[in-house]
C-alpha cells in the first residue's frame, strides 16, 4: 500500500475514523496496532513474523535491562538485542553482498570460488524498524529511557504504520512518552496536516514520478547521451530522490499527526543548503542524528583530535552508505559524502561558501555527483556517467526531450522556494477558515491531474 | 457542527473541482482517436456509417475504397473509421455511444467488431490514459456487472472489480490528465502528419503509411521469420472452420452488454452489422450468437476459402494485419458482401432524407 494510492486513502479513512470513535487510549493503541500489522501484511504477510520477532526480542531485552543493575548482565542484554537485530538485518540485506564480494576477492587473486547465496527478498522497512528498536534498547541501557512494561505500547511504537516502511526513524524516547498522554480528535491541526500531506503528494506523485522516466533513461545507458542530458539527468535524479523520500516523510508526518502522534522532522529544505555540512544537517535528519548519537559520538566524535574525527566521520558515512543498500555504489556514495565533510573541516572555505550564493551551486553539483553513485547500477556505470558530464555537447538526437524535465525542475524549484521563504504564508494564515477549507479541497483536486500515471514505489522502500 | 461543516466544505470543493476536470477530459490521442471523433462530429456533410473495433478494423477497412465501391453498386454511403489498435469491447462501446451522439441521427449503419466482453485486464495497461478514459460511470457499471456475473473465483472477481472501480475513480478526478490537457489545449507534441492526414480521409491509416518505426520492424520480422509458416497457419484456420459451431462456445455473461449495445444502435435508428476482420484464428462464439438470435448480421472474414486474396502472404503486414493492398482488397470484399446482403434483404436498407 502506497500513500499515493486510493487503497491507502480508504485504509486511512477507516483507520482514522475507528481510531477516534474508540474511547480510551488503550483501545486506540490496540486498534492502530492491528491496523499497522494489516498495513505491513498487505506488503508481504510472511515478514510480519520477522517484525513481531524483533519486537518481542527488544521488549524482552528491555525488561531484562530493567531488572538488573549488574553491568555484565546489562551488557549481555544489550548484546543480545544488537546481535538479534543486526543479525537479521545482515542476513536479509547484506549476506549475499558480502559473500559475493568475498568470492570476487578470492577469484581476483587466482583461486576458485563458488559462493552460496540465499537470494532472500528484502523485508520492507527492515532498516528503519531495526534502527528504531535498537534506539530503544540502547537508550534503556544508557539509562536515558525508562523500561516499557506495556507490550502493546512497545509493539505499537515499532509498527506504527505511517513511518513503518520508510521512516522517519522515530526514537523510542520521542514516541513512547506520547503514548502516555490522552488526546482527543479535536487536537490535531487538520488543515496544516492536510497541507503537509498535499505537499508530500505533490513531491512524490507529481515531481518525483514525473522525473523518473527521464532519470531512468539517462542512467540506463549514460554513454549514449550528450553532456547536457547527463547534467540534467544528474540534477533531475537529485530532485527525484529528494522529492520521493521527503514526500513520503511529509505524508507520514501528516497521517501520524491526524492520528494524534507527532513524528520528527526528517527534511528541512536541504536543497537550499550551501555546504555539505549544512546539507547533511537537513537531509534525512532522523538517520543522521541516529548515526551521530549511536555511532559517531560513542566512537569519540570530534573530542579526540582532528585526525580521529576524520576517521570517525569516514567510518560513519561508509556505514551510512551501506545502510542504504548492499551495493558498492552506496558505499561509494557514503565515502564520497564523508570525504567532502572532512574537506569542509579543513580551512575556512566552507564558511565562505555558506555566505555566498555560490554555495548553492556547490551544494547542487557536489550532491548531484553523490546521486550519480547513489543511482547508478554499478561503479563502472557511475564512472561512465561522471565522465560523460565533461562533454560539451548539449544534447544528441537519441536523447529524450529535455524541456519537459527542465520545466518540471523549474516549477518544482519555484514552488519549493516559495515554501522555503514562506511567501504568502502570512496572507493564507489570515484567511477565514471556510476559505482555507475550500482552497485545500480545490488544491487536492488540482494536484491529481499532474500526478504521473504509473504508481512508482517509494525509492526508500528498498532500504 | 463546525468540524462537520469544515469537512463538508473541503470535500465539496474537492468534488466540484474534480468533477469539472474529470468531466472535461480530452479524448485520447492514440491513433488520433480524439481528432477523428471531433472530425466525425463536425463534418458538415455527416457520415452514414461508422467502423468500430480493434486494429484489424482500423488497418483493414479503407472508407475511400468502401464508399467508391458501394456507390458503384448503387448503395452510396459515407463511412468513417473510429477503430483503434487494441480497442476492446467496453472501449468500443464508449466510442460507439459518442459516435451515436455525434452522428446527429444521420448514422444508418454501425459496422462493429464483436468482442468477448471480458472485464479482464490481463492484456491492458491499466495505468494508461486510454484505459482510464473509457471508465465512465456507465461503462464501469457495465464492466463490473459482467465481471460479477462471470464464473471466475470470487477473489479474482473482487480484485478485477477493484481495478475497474479504482480506474473509474481516477477518471472521475482526471488523475494524471494534465499532459493530455496540455496537448489538447496548447498543441504540445502535435500528431504526426500521417495521422493528421488520416483524420480527414475517413479515419483510415494503412500500416504501410504508419510513422511509428515499430510497425516497420514488425513487418520486417514477419517477412523474415513468420512468412514461410503463414500458409500453414491459413490451412489450419481452414480446417478449423470446417468444424461445427459449438453451442457451448457462447459466453452468456456477454449477453447483457452486447444486447445493451445493440439496443443503443437501434434506438439511434441505425442497423448494427457485426464484422470480423481476417485474423488467423476464429472465435466461434460469434456464430453461436447469430444462432442464438443475438446478432442479426455477421460478416466473417476469417474464411480463407472464401476470401483467399486477403490471406495471401504478400498482402500481410504481419500475421493479423494487412498491407495497404490487402486493406484495399478487404474493403472491396466488404463493400460487395454488404451490398449483396442489403439487396438480398438480409440487412435492412435504411434511408435518410
Amino acid at each position: 500500500v502506497i500513500f499515493t494510492e486510493l487503497r491507502f486513502v480508504l485504509f486511512f479513512v477507516v483507520a482514522f475514523s475507528v481510531h477516534w470513535l474508540l474511547r480510551g487510549a488503550s483501545a486506540r493503541k490496540r486498534w492502530l496496532l492491528v491496523a499497522s500489522y494489516c498495513f505491513y501484511g498487505a506488503w508481504d504477510w510472511r515478514f510480519l513474523f520477522l517484525m513481531a520477532g524483533s519486537t518481542v526480542l527488544d521488549y524482552l531485552c528491555g525488561l531484562w535491562l530493567g531488572s538488573t543493575d549488574d553491568p555484565r548482565w546489562r551488557r549481555l542484554a544489550l548484546s543480545v538485542s544488537l546481535v538479534g537485530n543486526l543479525g537479521s538485518l545482515a542476513l536479509f540485506k547484506y549476506y549475499d553482498f558480502f559473500v559475493e564480494s568475498a568470492a570476487a576477492l578470492v577469484r581476483s587473486i587466482g583461486f576458485e570460488a563458488s559462493p552460496h547465496t540465499l537470494g532472500l527478498v528484502l523485508p520492507a522497512g527492515i532498516s528503519f524498524y531495526t534502527f528504531q528498536t535498537l534506539s530503544y534498547t540502547i537508550d534503556v541501557y544508557r539509562r536515558q529511557l525508562a523500561v516499557t512494561r506495556d507490550f502493546v505500547d512497545f509493539a505499537f511504537f515499532v509498527s506504527f504504520f505511517p513511518q513503518l516502511v520508510a521512516g522517519p526513524i522515530v526514537r523510542a524516547s520521542d514516541f513512547l512518552p506520547q503514548l502516555e498522554r490522552t488526546s482527543t480528535w479535536r487536537d490535531p491541526a487538520y488543515r496544516a496536516l492536510l497541507f503537509l500531506f498535499l505537499a508530500g503528494f505533490v513531491k512524490k506523485a507529481v515531481i518525483a514520478d514525473n522525473l523518473a522516466p527521464f532519470v531512468d533513461t539517462a542512467f540506463e545507458a549514460p554513454s549514449e547521451h550528450a553532456g547536457g542530458t547527463l547534467w540534467l539527468g544528474m540534477l533531475a535524479c537529485y530532485v527525484q530522490v529528494y522529492c520521493d523520500f521527503s514526500g513520503y516523510s511529509d505524508m507520514a508526518i501528516a497521517t501520524a499527526g491526524m492520528l494524534g502522534y507527532s513524528l520528527c522532522l526528517n527534511f528541512d529544505f536541504p536543497i537550499f543548503a550551501r555546504s555539505i555540512t549544512a546539507f547533511w544537517g537537513r537531509w534525512h535528519v532522523s538517520l543522521g542524528t541516529w548515526f551521530r548519537d549511536y555511532l559517531y559520538i560513542p566512537l569519540g566524535g570530534s573530542r579526540k583530535g582532528e585526525r580521529r574525527t576524520r576517521i570517525n566521520l569516514l567510518a560513519v558515512f561508509l556505514l551510512c552508505g551501506l545502510w542504504h543498500g548492499a551495493e558498492w555504489t552506496f558505499i561509494a556514495f557514503g565515502g564520497y559524502v564523508g570525504v567532502l565533510l572532512i574537506l569542509e573541516r579543513m580551512g575556512t572555505w566552507r564558511t565562505w561558501m555558506e555566505r555566498s550564493p555560490l554555495g548553492l551551486l556547490y551544494n547542487w553539483v557536489a550532491i548531484g555527483v553523490a546521486m550519480v553513485f547513489f543511482r547508478s547500477s554499478d561503479l563502472a556505470s557511475a564512472l561512465v556517467y561522471l565522465g560523460g558530464l565533461t562533454q560539451t555537447q548539449l544534447s544528441s538526437p537519441a536523447d529524450p526531450l529535455l524541456w519537459p524535465t527542465a520545466l518540471t525542475l523549474a516549477a518544482f524549484l519555484f514552488g519549493h522556494f516559495v515554501c522555503y521563504r514562506r511567501v504568502l504564508f502570512a496572507f493564507v494564515e489570515r484567511l477565514p477558515g471556510w476559505s482555507k477549507d475550500l482552497l485545500l479541497g480545490a488544491a487536492f483536486a488540482l494536484a491529481l491531474p499532474f500526478a504521473a500515471h504509473d504508481y512508482a514505489p517509494f525509492i526508500y522502500f528498498q532500504f | 457542527l463546525r468540524p462537520v461543516a469544515s469537512v463538508l466544505r473541503f470535500v465539496g470543493a474537492f468534488a466540484v473541482s474534480a468533477a469539472v476536470i474529470g468531466g472535461n477530459l480530452p479524448w485520447p490521442r492514440d491513433a488520433a482517436l480524439g481528432a477523428r471523433l471531433a472530425h466525425f462530429a463536425e463534418d458538415p456533410q455527416g457520415y452514414d456509417a461508422v467502423f468500430l473495433g480493434a486494429s484489424g478494423v482500423y488497418r483493414g477497412f479503407d472508407p475511400a475504397v468502401v464508399d467508391a465501391e458501394l456507390a458503384r453498386l448503387g448503395l452510396p454511403l459515407r463511412t468513417y473509421v473510429l477503430a483503434a489498435p487494441g480497442m476492446q469491447s467496453f472501449e468500443v462501446d464508449n466510442v460507439l455511444r459518442a459516435a451515436l451522439a455525434a452522428g446527429g441521427g444521420r448514422l444508418r449503419y454501425v459496422f462493429v467488431e464483436p468482442s468477448p466482453w471480458l472485464g479482464s485486464t490481463e492484456l491492458e495497461n491499466t495505468n494508461s490514459y486510454r484505459f482510464m478514459f473509457w471508465h465512465t460511470p456507465r461503462a464501469t457499471a457495465a464492466v463490473v456487472r459482467t465481471v460479477l456475473a462471470s464464473d471466475a473465483p470470487l477473489l479474482a472477481k473482487l480484485q478485477l472489480v477493484w481495478t475497474h472501480v479504482r480506474v473509474a475513480c481516477r477518471r472521475a478526478a482526471g488523475f494524471g490528465s494534465a499532459g493530455e490537457f496540455g496537448r489538447a489545449w496548447f498543441g504540445f507534441e502535435p500528431l504526426p502528419t500521417e495521422l493528421q492526414d488520416s483524420v480527414a480521409t475517413g479515419g483510415f491509416l494503412s500500416l504501410d503509411d504508419e510513422p511509428d518505426p515499430v510497425m516497420a520492424e514488425r513487418h520486417a520480422t514477419f517477412l523474415a521469420e513468420h512468412a514461410p509458416d503463414f500458409p500453414g497457419l491459413v490451412a489450419a484456420l481452414e480446417r478449423a472452420n470446417l468444424r461445427p459451431v459449438d453451442a457451448n462456445a457462447l459466453d452468456t455473461n456477454a449477453f447483457l452488454p452486447h444486447d445493451d449495445q445493440v439496443r443503443a444502435i437501434e434506438a439511434a435508428g441505425a442497423v448494427p452489422v457485426h464484422i470480423v476482420p481476417p485474423y488467423t484464428t476464429r472465435n466461434r462464439a460469434f456464430e453461436a450468437l447469430v444462432k442464438a438470435g443475438r446478432i442479426d448480421t455477421l460478416i466473417e472474414f476469417t474464411d480463407p476459402a472464401r476470401w483467399p486474396q486477403i490471406y495471401a502472404t504478400e498482402r500481410r503486414h504481419d500475421r493479423q494485419h494487412l498491407t495497404e493492398e490487402g486493406a484495399r482488397l478487404l474493403s472491396l470484399a466488404f463493400a460487395r458482401e454488404f451490398a449483396r446482403r442489403v439487396k438480398a434483404g438480409e440487412i435492412a436498407e435504411v434511408s435518410r432524407p
